[in-house]
C-alpha cells in the first residue's frame, strides 16, 4: 500500500509538474525522490512507475477531449513506428528517465550517508 | 550489481536529458516533442473546434462575429472592410501560420534559416531574382493613406494578433519539427506572397528556349520548332470558327549548330532563373468557363473554374466568406497571406482565373566594367552605376552561410551567367495595387464593373472570367502587357547596352485579348493563345502549349445547349481527350497496319488495344497506358536532335509542343523523323510509329507482365500525390488513384503533384448557388479532421455546397461547429 503511495503521490507531481513547467521536471522529480528516498532499495522503480502514470494519465486526459487517432497514425508513420509504439515510447520516456535520476541520486545520496544507516 | 546499475542509469540520464535538450542529428529534441501536454501531443488539443468563444482584438471597429461551418469554413460577418479583414487574418493564422510563413519565406529566401545549408540554393535564386526585392519597393511606394496599406495592416494584425495567443496546444506542429517559431507577421509578407505566385506562374523562359534549341538545329530551325503561335488554334476570343484550326506550319529541317547562343548560356540563364526546360504544359494550368442563360437548362448563366497549381498539405487555398454590413457579401478562396478573396462569388457575379502564360519578362545582356565583381553598366555609351545591395544568408541557429552583393540595373536584377551578366525585366517587379484590385473586384455588381475593376491589375497576366446574375458571360486577360520597340516580339535576349530596347509602355486596355457577351453563348480558358494571330497579331507571347484542354471544353459546351450545374461538374473531371482523338488516328491508319508485317507481333498486339479504346482515361483502361508509352516513345524517337551531345543527363534541351509534333504527323517524309542514332537508314513517319507502339508494347510486357494480367490499368499508373509543405511522407497523402491523363480537364501527369487545386461551379439565378472543393481541409494541423477531409470527394469528382448566408443566424445550427465572438480592446 505505501508502495503505490509513493508511486501516485510521485505521479502526481511529475503531472504536475509537466503541466505547470514541462518535461525536465521528470527528471528533477526523480533527482529529488532518489534523494529523499535513498533508504528505499524500489525507490526508483517507484518513481518511474509514477512518471508513466504521470505521463500516461496526462495522454489519456488529452484522449478525453481531442481524439488522438489521426495524430497518432501520422506521428507513427513519422517515427518508423506502430501507433501503440508511438504510445508506449511516450510512456516509456519519462519512465526511463525517473528511473535513471532517481537511481543516481539514491547513490549519492548513500554516499553521504553514515555508513551505518546505508541500508 | 548495483555500480552496473548506476554506470546503466548514468548513461541513460545523460542519453535522454541530451536527446531533450540537443536532439539527435537532424531530429527535434525528444523531452519537448514527447512532452504530452506541450508536445507534439498537444496538436490534437489545438485542433478540436472551439466551440462558442469571445476574442479581444484591440483595435477592431466593432464586434465582429465568426460562425465556422461544419466544413471548417469560416463566415466573417463585420461591421466594415478593415474589420473583415483584421479577423480574416485571425481565423486563417489559426488555421495555416506554418504555410503562411513558408511561403514567406520562399520568396524572401530565407529558408535555409528553417532548413540549413540545403536551402540555400533556392534562397540565392529567390533573392537573385528580385522576388523580396520587389515586394520590398511596392511596399515602400505605398501611401500610408491608401486603402491597399490599410488592408495590409489590418489583416498582418489580425495574423499577429493570433500569433500572440498561441499556446503549446496552438503552435503549429511544423513548428515543433523544425524547432522553429513563428516570425511576426508584417503587412509586406503578403506582397511577398504575390512575387512569389509570380515566379510560379509568370516565370517563363521564352527567351531561352530557342537559345538552347538553336545551339543544337540552327536559329531557324528552332524558330519553327518553337513558333510563335500555336499551330492549333482554339483560342480563348471565338474566332469565328466553331472547332479547332490549323496555322501553316513551318518546319525547316535541322540545321548547322547557332554559334552566336551557345546552349551553356541558355541552361545557366534557365537555371538560374529557376525554370527547367518546358515540358508537360499541364503541371501550372488551369481551366475556366462560364455558360450564358440562352444554353442552360435553368436559364442562368453558369461559371466553373478549376485553377491547376500544386497539390500541396495544406492546401495552396483557403474557403472563406466574408460578409460586410451593406457593402460586401463574398464567398470563395483565398491565399493563406492574401486579404479578401481571390475566386468566388458575391450576390450578383461569380469570377475565377487561369494563367494566360504572356510573354511579360526580358532579359537583356549587360556590358559591365568588371565581369567578377560589377559595379556599373554600359547604357548608350555612358557608364550607369549599379544599384549594390549586400545580402546575407543565415542558416539554422542564424549562423552566416554566405554573403553576397545582389545588383540591380535600371530594368532590374542582374543575373551572372558564365562571365557574363544579364539583367531581367519582369512585371511582377512593377509597382501595383493589385491588393486593391482584389479588395474591389470582390464587390462588383456587375460583368462591367468587374472588368474595369481589373483595368488595372498588374501581375501575373490572368485570363479571367466572369458571369452575372443579369445573364452575361465576358472573359478577358487582364494584367499589365508590356509593349516593346521594334517588331515587338519579347521572346530573345535583348542588347541591354541601348535604352531602345527597353519596353516603351503598357498595352491599353482596350488592346487586351477579351470578349463580352458572345454570339456563341459560351466562353472558355485553357491556358491557349488567347487570340487567333490571323485576327490579331499583337505580340503577347510564343510557344504557347496545346489547346487539348480548350479544344475538349469547347466541344462538350457546344454539344450541350441545356448545361446544368451538375453537368458543368461533370466536365471537370471528364476523362475524355481532344489530345488523344488528335493522336490516336495516326497509329491506326491504314498506311500503318498494312505496311507493319504481319509478324510484328509486338505492334499487332498493341494495335488491337488501341483499336478497342474510346479514347477516355478511365482507372480500368489499359489503353491509356499503351498510348502514352507509345507517344513517349515517339517523342523519344523523334526528337533525338534536341539532345544535348555534349551533356551527361542525356536529356532533350526543350521538347517543341505536341501541336507541333501534330503538324509533323502530317508530314511523313519531313527529315525530323530520320532517327540520327542510326546513320545509313532513313527513318520516315510511319516506321516511328510503328516503332514505337512496338517497343511500348514490349517494355510494358516486360516491366508489368501481360496487358489482361491487371497491372497495364490505368489505376495502376497514374496516382495524386499530394506532399506536406515540408515533404513529409507522414504528412502526406499520396497514391490517390485518378481518372484522368495528360491533357484532360482534370490533367494528370509526371509525379502526380500538380492538379485542379480548386475546382468550383457557380449558378447565377434568383439566388446564387454554389459549389466547391479542393484536394485537402481548412486545417493546416494534421491532428485536425479538416486536414485533408475533402480529398475522397475531390478524388472522386464530387463538390460541396458552398454555404452563403445573408447574416450569422440564417446558418441552421446544426451547420455550426464554432461560433467567435470578435470584440474590441482597449490597447
Amino acid at each position: 500500500m505505501r508502495r503505490l503511495t509513493w508511486s501516485v503521490g510521485l505521479g502526481l507531481l511529475v503531472a504536475v509538474g509537466t503541466a505547470g513547467l514541462g518535461w525536465w521536471t521528470v527528471p528533477i522529480v526523480g533527482l529529488g525522490a532518489g534523494w529523499l528516498g535513498r533508504r528505499r532499495k524500489d525507490i526508483a522503480l517507484l518513481t518511474a512507475l509514477g512518471a508513466g502514470l504521470a505521463w500516461g494519465g496526462l495522454l489519456a486526459g488529452l484522449a478525453w477531449h481531442a481524439p488522438l487517432g489521426p495524430l497518432l497514425g501520422r506521428l507513427a508513420m513519422l517515427f518508423a513506428l506502430p501507433a501503440a509504439g508511438v504510445v508506449g515510447l511516450t510512456v516509456l520516456f519519462p519512465m526511463l528517465l525517473a528511473w535513471s535520476a532517481a537511481t543516481l541520486a539514491r547513490r549519492i545520496g548513500q554516499w553521504t550517508m553514515p555508513a551505518a544507516s546505508q541500508s | 550489481m548495483s555500480r552496473i546499475a548506476d554506470g546503466i542509469a548514468a548513461v541513460i540520464l545523460t542519453i535522454l536529458v541530451g536527446t531533450s535538450v540537443r536532439g539527435l542529428g537532424g531530429l527535434p529534441p525528444v523531452g519537448p516533442l514527447l512532452d504530452p501536454i506541450h508536445g507534439v501531443w498537444a496538436t490534437a488539443a489545438g485542433a478540436q473546434p472551439l466551440g462558442k468563444r469571445s476574442v479581444l482584438l484591440g483595435g477592431l471597429g466593432a464586434p465582429v462575429q465568426v460562425r465556422v461551418d461544419r466544413r471548417g469554413v469560416p463566415h466573417v460577418f463585420a461591421q466594415s472592410y478593415h474589420d473583415a479583414v483584421y479577423v480574416m487574418g485571425y481565423v486563417v493564422a489559426r488555421d495555416r501560420l506554418f504555410q503562411m510563413e513558408a511561403q514567406t519565406r520562399a520568396a524572401a529566401g530565407r529558408l535555409a534559416e528553417w532548413a540549413g545549408r540545403p536551402a540555400l540554393a533556392a534562397d540565392r535564386q529567390s533573392r537573385a531574382i528580385g522576388l523580396g526585392w520587389a515586394a520590398e519597393r511596392k511596399w515602400s511606394e505605398l501611401d500610408t493613406t491608401s486603402s491597399t496599406y490599410q488592408t495590409l495592416v489590418a489583416y498582418s494584425q489580425g495574423v499577429n494578433a493570433w500569433i500572440d495567443q498561441l499556446t503549446p496546444a496552438t503552435l503549429p506542429l511544423e513548428y515543433r519539427l523544425l524547432q522553429a517559431t513563428p516570425i511576426r507577421w508584417e503587412p509586406k509578407y503578403t506582397l511577398y506572397f504575390y512575387s512569389e505566385m509570380g515566379r510560379t506562374l509568370a516565370l517563363n523562359n521564352l527567351d531561352v528556349v530557342r537559345g538552347r534549341v538553336g545551339a543544337l538545329v540552327g536559329k531557324d530551325a528552332a524558330e519553327g520548332l518553337f513558333p510563335l503561335h500555336a499551330p492549333l488554334q482554339q483560342p480563348i476570343v471565338p474566332n469565328g470558327h466553331p472547332t479547332s484550326t490549323r496555322l501553316p506550319v513551318s518546319l525547316p529541317p535541322p540545321g548547322v549548330p547557332d554559334a552566336s547562343v551557345g546552349h551553356s548560356f541558355a541552361d545557366q540563364l534557365g537555371v538560374l532563373a529557376g525554370r527547367e526546360p518546358p515540358g508537360n504544359a499541364d503541371r501550372i494550368g488551369s481551366n475556366n468557363w462560364a455558360v450564358a442563360p440562352e444554353r442552360t437548362k435553368g436559364g442562368y448563366a453558369l461559371l466553373a473554374g478549376d485553377p491547376h497549381l500544386e497539390l500541396t498539405l495544406p492546401s495552396i487555398w483557403y474557403e472563406i466568406h466574408l460578409n460586410v454590413q451593406d457593402s460586401l457579401d463574398v464567398a470563395g478562396v483565398s491565399f493563406p497571406g492574401s486579404p479578401g478573396v481571390i475566386i468566388g462569388f458575391n450576390r450578383e457575379i461569380a469570377w475565377s482565373f487561369t494563367n494566360t502564360g504572356g510573354d511579360v519578362i526580358d532579359y537583356y545582356r549587360e556590358t559591365v566594367d568588371d565581369e567578377g565583381a560589377p559595379t556599373r553598366y554600359l547604357l548608350d555609351g555612358e557608364w550607369r552605376d549599379l544599384t549594390l545591395t549586400p545580402t546575407v544568408f543565415r542558416g539554422r541557429g542564424g549562423g552566416i552561410l554566405l554573403q553576397d552583393t545582389l545588383r540591380y540595373t535600371h530594368r532590374g536584377p542582374l543575373l551572372p551567367v558564365g562571365e557574363e551578366w544579364y539583367s531581367m525585366r519582369w512585371t511582377v517587379h512593377d509597382p501595383s495595387h493589385d491588393t486593391d484590385v482584389f479588395a474591389q473586384m470582390q464587390g462588383a455588381h456587375s460583368v462591367d464593373e468587374w472588368l474595369t475593376v481589373m483595368e488595372h491589375f498588374v501581375a501575373p497576366t490572368q485570363n479571367g472570367i466572369v458571369a452575372d446574375r443579369q445573364g452575361t458571360i465576358a472573359i478577358r486577360s487582364s494584367g499589365s502587357w508590356p509593349v516593346r520597340p521594334g517588331d515587338g516580339r519579347g521572346d530573345r535576349i535583348f542588347d541591354g547596352s541601348r535604352s531602345a530596347n527597353d519596353w516603351v509602355g503598357r498595352l491599353p486596355v482596350e488592346r487586351y485579348p477579351g470578349v463580352r457577351a458572345p454570339a456563341q453563348g459560351y466562353l472558355a480558358s485553357a491556358n491557349q493563345e488567347p487570340v487567333d494571330p490571323r485576327r490579331d497579331s499583337t505580340y503577347l507571347g510564343a510557344n504557347w502549349p496545346s489547346p487539348w484542354r480548350a479544344i475538349r471544353i469547347n466541344t462538350l459546351l457546344r454539344s450541350d445547349s441545356a448545361v446544368t450545374p451538375d453537368a458543368m461538374r461533370r466536365f471537370q473531371t471528364d476523362p475524355g481527350s481532344a489530345r488523344v482523338h488528335a493522336f490516336l488516328p495516326f497509329f491506326l491508319r491504314d498506311s500503318i497496319t498494312q505496311v507493319a508485317s504481319a509478324e510484328d507481333s509486338l505492334f499487332r498486339r498493341g494495335l488491337s488495344i488501341l483499336q478497342e479504346w474510346d479514347g477516355t482515361y478511365r482507372g480500368q483502361g489499359i489503353a491509356p497506358l499503351l498510348f502514352e508509352t507509345a507517344l513517349g516513345e515517339l517523342t523519344n524517337r523523334l526528337w533525338d536532335e534536341l539532345i544535348d551531345p555534349g551533356g551527361s543527363s542525356g536529356r532533350r534541351v526543350a521538347t517543341p509542343s505536341e501541336a507541333v509534333l501534330l503538324a509533323l504527323l502530317d508530314l511523313p517524309a519531313s527529315p525530323w523523323w530520320d532517327d540520327s542514332r542510326t546513320p545509313g537508314v532513313q527513318e520516315d513517319r510511319d516506321e516511328l510509329l510503328i516503332e514505337s507502339l512496338s517497343a511500348a508494347y514490349l517494355r510494358l510486357l516486360t516491366s508489368r507482365g501481360a496487358p489482361r494480367d491487371g497491372r497495364w490499368r490505368w489505376s495502376e499508373v497514374r496516382f495524386a500525390n499530394i506532399m506536406h509543405l515540408l515533404r513529409l511522407p507522414a504528412l502526406s497523402r499520396r497514391g490517390i488513384a485518378v481518372e484522368g491523363g495528360p491533357s484532360t480537364l482534370s490533367p494528370s501527369s509526371g509525379r502526380g503533384q500538380f492538379g485542379a487545386s480548386w475546382r468550383m461551379v457557380v449558378e447565377l439565378g434568383p439566388v446564387v448557388r454554389a459549389w466547391g472543393t479542393y484536394p485537402g481541409g481548412q486545417s493546416g494541423n494534421p491532428a485536425s479532421r479538416w486536414y485533408d477531409d475533402r480529398i475522397t470527394q475531390w478524388q472522386q469528382g464530387q463538390l460541396d455546397t458552398l454555404l452563403f448566408p445573408r447574416a450569422a443566424d440564417d446558418l441552421s445550427p446544426t451547420e455550426v461547429v464554432s461560433t467567435l465572438i470578435f470584440e474590441g480592446a482597449s490597447r
